[in-house]
């Protein structure tokens, strides 16, 4: 996978105004990037330092221009589960 | 019985146990020779066979004949599972859990269950809603791995009644989640330095075990603790196991039934990226087991208990074996426990992205003696082992 999930990148492109969850890995600790993304309206959700990842909801135009930030390893959604009884 | 049978057409085929007052002096094969049965029984004089009313008529004014009842279909309680896979021979060893801790990511527990008493030593709550499950399905879950049964007065104990909780609660009162509260819970779980952690839960599929989740149980793994994790429910397709049951390194467990058979929900491999899943299978057809207080998630049983279907109900299965294996031989990796638990699996001579290595029995995990396993970084030496390469 490369930064994105093209069919996932193709769905943030067609719908930039919608709400969206997401993981992002990061390079380094994602706790250096909290500052950053909440000056740009992106709330963080989660810290996930096993991964060194953040969960954050934002609109798709603010995830797409995250592609373009050489500390964001990958993105992708986070995706539902669910008990599986 | 006999009621019943009026309203049944004439040739509608029943199933039965025919049960004499005395072995017979002919062999009870050939005195119901025109009847078929399926099964004759040493122990009692009786038989069980399929077949129409007119014939269980006759065989009612038989003098021989002493009882008659209809063969009913068995549900695979707790009381039977944890049997079947061997699991009071080795409490009777002296293992039981004791000593290893469990985690549980789900949707809380009823913390005031009587089986859980004074053995859930730490608690989270993910989702804002509080630690109480409000859905049933983590009490349940809870209980197949580590009930103690005393509200059943033991008749539904679970695999490992005296290993120590830590609960998380990532998946709310729908019973559903986001992966990055489950991340969370796995983090926590490390944190706690728990032994095992037991995730009945999953997303849709495909996936190939490159996703966040996938890979903090994986990280998870190599850090050390065990990681359980359910096959899902999109079976009896192939390609429909979701994550993070596609995660390399965790122990991916699929449900089987009473009859060692490969559920028809069970979820099958191989992954989108081709690897063998599940690992393992383990019971998960109409299990019984705890109910949170003022839930009503599958079917009653009392107060205290319901009965649930589903790879999440297999899942706790293989954290419970796990619980008792480590208590007996703590020095072993969570590599090496996985590789343990494929080698013993009793195969049910089905394909391996069906049944994986087999069914699971804790018994014969007890008893195998260790053999050093080396595996690869990916986790291929599983892989191998099962393909006997």
């Amino acid at each position: 996978m490369g930064k994105i999930d093209r069919s996932f990148k193709r769905r943030l492109m067609e719908e930039p105004e919608a709400k969206v969850r997401l993981i992002v890995r990061t390079r380094g600790e994602p706790k250096i990037y909290r500052s950053l993304l909440a000056r740009r309206g992106i709330q963080v959700k989660r810290e996930l330092a096993l991964i060194k990842a953040l969960a954050i909801e934002c609109e798709a135009f603010s995830a797409l221009a995250l592609l373009r930030e050489g500390w964001v390893v990958s993105l992708e959604e986070d995706r539902e589960v669910r008990a599986l009884p | 019985m006999f009621q019943d049978m009026k309203t049944k057409p004439a040739d509608a085929q029943i199933p039965i146990i025919v049960k004499y007052g005395k072995f017979p002096k002919r062999p009870l094969e050939s005195l119901l020779a025109s009847t078929h049965p399926s099964r004759t029984f040493r122990i009692i004089p009786a038989a069980a066979l399929t077949t129409t009313p007119k014939v269980i008529e006759n065989l009612s004014r038989d003098p021989d004949v002493e009882r008659i009842w209809p063969d009913l279909p068995v549900r695979v309680c707790l009381d039977a599972s944890v049997p079947l896979i061997g699991a009071p021979r080795v409490w009777e060893a002296g293992y039981a859990g004791e000593g290893v801790k469990i985690a549980i990511l789900d949707t809380g527990i009823d913390p005031y269950h009587p089986d859980f008493a004074g053995r859930i030593v730490a608690t989270a709550d993910f989702t804002g809603e509080g630690l109480q499950d409000w859905d049933g399905h983590g009490t349940h879950v809870a209980g197949i791995a580590a009930g103690s049964g005393q509200a059943s007065k033991g008749r539904y104990r679970g695999l490992s009644p005296q290993a120590s909780l830590y609960i998380a609660k990532v998946l709310g009162r729908e019973g559903a989640g986001l992966m990055s509260d489950v991340m969370a819970g796995i983090e926590w779980a490390v944190e706690q330095e728990v032994d095992i952690i037991n995730l009945s839960l999953g997303g849709d599929p495909p996936c190939d075990g490159t996703d966040a989740l996938s890979e903090t149980c994986d990280l998870a793994v190599e850090k050390g603790y065990v990681v359980c994790v359910a096959a899902g429910n999109g079976g009896p397709e192939p390609y429909t196991i979701g994550p993070p049951g596609c995660a390399k390194q965790v122990i991916t467990v699929g449900a089987s039934t009473d009859q060692d058979e490969v559920a028809d929900f069970s979820s099958r491999g191989p992954t989108a990226d081709g690897q063998i899943k599940p690992d393992i299978v383990l019971p998960g057809a109409g299990i019984i087991s705890c109910r949170a207080k003022d839930t009503y998630l599958g079917n009653p049983v009392g107060e205290n208990y319901a009965e649930l279907s589903g790879s999440s109900m297999a899942t706790p299965h293989a954290s419970g074996i796990a619980a008792l294996i480590l208590q007996a031989r703590p020095e072993l990796t969570p590599t090496q426990l996985k590789a343990l638990l494929m080698d013993t699996a009793i195969d049910l001579g089905l394909s391996p992205n069906d049944q994986g290595a087999g069914r699971a029995d804790a018994y014969a995990a007890y008893l195998e003696e260790l053999t050093p396993v080396t595996p690869s970084p990916g986790g291929e030496g599983c892989l191998l082992r099962l393909l006997g390469l």
